[in-house]
């Protein structure tokens, strides 16, 4: 059942996204729905059936036709840069070429299942059909807001849902030459995304976004070609179970590439230039999901890792990012670039925690890998709302936007209170993050400073929002599409739910997929309390606060009688004074010097690989 | 702390710190060779803002101000019943939120500038706070204040340091001078708190008391099981603050947060670092 | 409880300069500072008129502070008492008649208590503060209006809106 669950969830996505590319206009909208969720509900299933790990076996076929693929996208990547006339893309290009030659001249068979279908993979499956189906589906409304031809609508649309396969298959592969195919897949999405527009921006930042996210390869197959050079088989299962050294340099390698994919510094570049795409685009790859890889490798690597000098630079690397990610959005001024900064901020984090590699530091991390992605897709997509409905782009046109757009507004809220305040999920990820991470007091202090930054982050940008015109009297409710309106509430309530079943929610949701792999992160949970081995979570405390973040919409509909109304205090004068946000301009100088320890850090996780590898 | 003494506690709450509020007005004044207000002075000012006729700017107003007051007395809730001291941290940044997105939520350059201000102010002070948690983690393995209580040697020797950083940051914490910015009367005329009027006023005005209490009852932490040395220490840094409070002027917030995050974080980090290699 | 009782045990001030020659707003502040120290009274100077119950007014109100001093005035929360510090402020004082002053604050806003002097001594002013006290206490929650630069006062249900209570100058003809 699993084996064909998998197969469904995997290659699902591909037909489902020609059939709603070859539909006829009328029917397109249904089958998206109906083709996410059926992938959900496959999804679902699979998480409910899934009782231990399951190999798969791919026919022997299937490894010729992942390296025509693989020759295929290098070729392709190669043409782009030779038509775009972008040496360093050439370049890359040939470099990958030549490594995968050599990969695959070396390559001896071995008799490993290239999927294995493990708890982690079939959580991570719930996120990537749940929120990207969800996507999707808003996606058909969004694109009706663009100028393109209903024709490209529609392949905007299936490529998203065939997306959602590669996701599928990234998470399960065992196979690293599989996974590195898909990791080059999730790079032309990207690629042919961000450059959606066609306009001059979209071009410049999709060869942005493509010659940094090759270099991610170059470094991945760098990392195959050390597992290769001691006759290892490909597999991950294999890296995890060889202790010696060069299994270390190589997963420095494969880390390494991987954090190019969550936009690390100093590659944060190319996901800011990646805001220029749909939105669609920035809440599924650039938040949710993709960029998840990098998180996701490390956990998966984590283990091997646990107490070598590679796991601390990696988690200091982590922490870096968290606080450098969060001051820079401080900074910035477009809601998707901060969006942005503070999706890149977070993954640091999250790499942080799996860098640590305790039972609860991985719980901590998954936490957050699916609690953010889902309020980030929720924000990005509110982003989108605004952006088409009401046309505000920057934080400055948003001011007072509660009394044009509550509903909106309402749920930017929420994400980000689902963010940086109790009870939410995030929230209590980061608390768990703060309860491991304490063994070591300069990890934590990079949690403490990013964590109250991020906060500051949100808490500026949703008061300039709620920036209320004193003389108008109400609400305008306003009119969404109801696409727009059920996609997002959907996940408004999600998170609103799991706020309040938080307890059960770590330990039915997250608990089992870390279990495997890293038994005894010791949570537990007795009715709504949850438990952990340092500090429990009292019922009253989560309801408590549950409550009253839930009274603050209700009070914003119920308005007071019986109390007059009155004019702001404005010194007695009566001018209209029109407040404007604080800014933060992070002095360049800083800005470099991030990007340069960055880069630092970078080079020394490579480094650290090299010489692994050699010792 | 926990059990019956600390449910009541839980429920005395702004009793308890209306009278260290009238307290503090009391010492001030005589600081300054002043005779003062009456101790029950707080209670006064609360009747009277009762009688007011009530007004609002609008009304998410005036309920944000309400829902200010009852997040601190869940922080305050979570602390005195012995819970995690981080969530206690985060209930108070909770509690926190109400009141800066209040002060956005109205269009008055007093109020938003407060709001800013507030966040830079928890920028100053919230590290620190969760640094002690930490560190009250290293000693006692668990971050449940309860715990704490329960040491029989006083976190204070071996936390010095974060009990200096945590001094340093205190004035931050309670708006007082110099890190006062938040509040900032005859400047910005209270910052967040300007346009409230009469009850809404009362619920900000309580919250204070209860902001008191707390930051106070954080103190009494250091003392673990001995919780009179505990509360001779906040007794010490309650002076220690309102002297401060009557001999400093303002500093502007990048004063503020690079005198606070940069003394007090270094500090922390060291005694953490200190504890962690014993 | 009658909580009327505690409106003098603690009030509130908003000190308001009308235009005066700053004589009187010294003798206020010296109220203020240590050797007279009327918060042993439980007198607080918010500067904020929403959270004050006294409003301290002194000067002739020149023309340019007009529409301020109203709008300050109706910005108070009800009850409310107003006290005119210094002769200026009773009557114009060494103002009265000039072209460019109101000749004293009761000729916009209802005032409870008048403190004469030109300066008016602190003594004096702690006494006008006190008899307007003894007013305030009787004083009911309707809204008290200004004499000049009136505005509308809409009601809609229950609730009442004062935003434009207090009009400017330039909203009349002048
Ligand atoms: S009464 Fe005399 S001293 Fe007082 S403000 Fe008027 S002119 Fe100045």
């Amino acid at each position: 059942m699993i084996e064909n669950l998998t197969l469904f969830l995997i290659l699902g996505p591909a037909l489902l996204a020609l059939v709603v590319y070859g539909a006829p206009r009328r029917l397109y909208g249904p089958l998206v729905v109906l083709s996410s969720a059926l992938l959900f509900s496959a999804a679902l299933l699979a998480w409910l059936l899934h009782a231990q790990s399951v190999a798969i076996a791919l026919p022997a076929w299937t490894h010729a036709a992942i390296v025509l693929l693989d020759f295929a996208l290098i070729g392709y990547f190669l043409w782009v840069g030779v038509r775009q006339n972008h040496r360093l893309i050439v370049l890359l290009a040939l470099l990958q070429g030549a490594l995968l030659g050599w990969v695959l001249y070396a390559l001896s068979a071995a008799p490993l299942a290239e999927i294995v279908v493990d708890k982690l993979g079939a959580t991570l499956w719930l996120l990537v059909t749940g929120v990207g189906g969800l996507i999707a589906w808003y996606a058909v409304g969004y694109m009706r807001h663009e100028s393109d031809s209903p024709r490209r609508q529609q392949a905007f649309v299936a490529i998203l849902i065939a997306f959602l396969g590669v996701m599928n298959a990234l998470f399960v592969a065992d196979s690293i030459e599989l996974f590195f195919l898909l990791f080059e897949l999730t790079t032309l999405s990207s690629f042919i995304l961000i450059g959606w527009r066609r306009d001059a921006a979209s071009r410049l930042s999709s060869l942005q976004a493509l010659w940094m996210n090759q270099l991610g390869g170059v470094l991945l197959l760098l990392g195959m070609g050390v597992i290769i050079w001691q006759g290892a088989p490909l597999f991950f299962s294999a890296l995890l179970e060889s202790q010696s050294g060069w299994a270390l340099g190589a997963a420095a390698f494969l880390i390494a590439g991987a954090l190019i994919k969550g936009a690390q510094m100093p590659f944060d570049r190319w996901l800011l230039g990646a805001m220029v795409a749909p939105t669609p685009v920035s809440a599924i790859l650039h938040s949710s999901t993709m960029v998840k890889i990098a998180p996701f490798m490390v956990l998966k690597l984590g283990v091997l890792l646990h107490g070598t000098p590679l796991a601390v630079a990696v988690a200091y690397f982590g922490g870096f990012v968290f606080v450098a990610g969060a001051f820079v959005a401080l900074a910035r001024n477009h809601l998707k670039e901060i969006l942005a900064y503070s999706t890149i901020s977070l993954l640091g984090l999250m790499v942080m925690l799996s860098a640590v590699a305790t039972p609860l530091a991985l719980s901590a991390a998954l936490t957050l890998i699916l609690f953010h992605g889902v309020a980030k897709a929720m924000l990005f997509m509110e982003a989108g709302v605004l952006e088409k409905l009401h046309h505000a782009k920057s934080v400055d046109e948003m001011g007072g936007m509660l009394s044009r757009a509550p509903m909106s507004v309402f749920l930017v809220l929420l994400g980000f209170a689902s963010i940086t305040l109790p009870p939410f999920g995030a929230l209590v990820g980061k608390w768990v993050a703060i309860e491991a991470s304490a063994q070591s007091a300069f990890l934590f202090l990079f949690v403490a400073l990013g964590s109250v930054v991020i906060a500051l982050l949100y808490f500026k940008v949703a008061g300039y929002m709620l920036g209320k015109p004193g003389s108008q009297m109400g609400l305008t409710i306003e009119r969404i599409p109801r696409v727009f309106s059920v996609t997002t509430l959907l996940l408004g309530v999600t998170l609103a739910l799991s706020a309040i079943l938080i307890a059960p929610t770590l330990v039915y949701l997250i608990v089992p997929a870390i279990e495997p792999f890293a038994p005894g992160s010791e949570i537990a949970h007795k009715g709504l309390t949850l438990m952990l081995p340092s500090g429990d979570l009292p019922f009253w405390q989560i309801v408590g606060a549950w409550l009253l973040l839930l009274l603050l919409p209700l009070a914003g509909l119920k308005r007071m009688r019986r109390v007059d109304r009155v004019r702001e205090y404005s010194g007695g004068e009566r001018i209209e004074m029109q407040p404007v946000t604080f800014y933060f301009p992070t002095p360049r100088w800083i800005v470099r010097a991030m990007a340069i320890i960055g880069a630092i850090f970078f080079g020394l996780i490579v480094l650290l690989g090299g010489v692994l590898w050699v010792a | 702390m926990g059990g019956v003494v600390g449910w009541l506690l839980i429920l005395l709450a702004p009793l308890i710190g209306g009278v260290l509020y009238g307290m503090e007005r009391k010492l001030k004044a005589r600081m300054q060779r002043r005779a003062g207000p009456p101790l029950m002075q707080p209670f006064y000012d609360f009747f009277k803002l009762i009688d007011k006729r009530p007004m609002v700017v609008h009304s998410l107003h005036g309920y944000l101000g309400i829902l200010h007051f009852l997040g601190m007395w869940l922080a305050l809730a979570v602390l005195l019943s012995g819970g995690d001291l981080l969530m206690v941290i985060f209930m108070h940044l909770l509690a926190n939120s109400f009141l800066i997105v209040a002060a956005f939520s109205v269009r008055s350059v007093y109020s938003q500038l407060g709001g800013m201000r507030q966040l830079l102010a928890i920028l100053a002070y919230e590290p620190i706070f969760l640094l002690a948690g930490v560190g009250f983690y290293f000693l006692s393995g668990s971050f449940e204040a309860k715990a704490v209580f329960e040491l029989s040697s006083a976190p204070l020797w071996a936390m010095w340091g974060i009990v200096i950083a945590i001094i340093i940051v205190m004035p931050a914490k309670l708006k007082k001078s110099p890190f006062d910015m938040a509040e900032a009367h005859q400047e910005i005329i209270g910052g967040a708190e300007i346009e409230y009027s009469g009850l809404f006023y009362e619920a900000l005005y309580t919250a204070r008391w209860l902001e008191y209490l707390f930051a106070y009852a954080f103190i009494v932490l250091f003392g673990g099981a001995n919780w009179l040395l505990g509360l001779a220490l906040a007794a010490v840094v309650f002076l220690l603050v309102t002297l401060v409070d009557n001999a400093t002027t303002r500093l502007n917030w990048q004063q503020t947060v690079a005198i606070t995050l940069g003394l007090s974080l270094p500090l922390g980090a060291i005694n953490l670092l200190l504890i962690g290699i014993q | 409880m009658r909580l009327e009782r505690f409106r003098k045990k603690s009030p509130w001030i908003l000190h308001y300069n009308a235009g005066s020659c700053n004589g009187c707003d010294i003798e206020i502040l010296a109220c203020l500072a240590p050797r007279y120290d009327v918060e042993r009274l439980g007198i607080l100077n918010r500067g904020n008129p929403k959270q004050a119950d006294i409003l301290l007014v002194t000067g002739p109100v020149t023309h340019r502070s007009r529409d301020r001093l109203v709008e300050l005035y109706t910005q108070m929360a009800e009850p409310k008492v107003v006290v005119a510090v210094g002769s200026c402020t009773c009557s114009g004082g060494i103002f009265r008649h000039m072209y460019h002053v109101g000749d004293g604050v009761d000729q916009f806003i209802p005032v409870d208590s008048y403190v004469a002097g030109c300066a008016a001594r602190p003594e004096q002013i702690i006494e006008g503060v006190a008899r307007a006290l003894e007013i305030l206490e009787h004083k009911s929650h309707e809204i008290e209006r200004p004499f000049q630069l009136r505005g509308p006062l809409y009601c809609s249900g229950e609730q009442t809106i004062r935003r434009q209570m207090a009009a400017k100058v330039s909203d009349e003809t002048n």
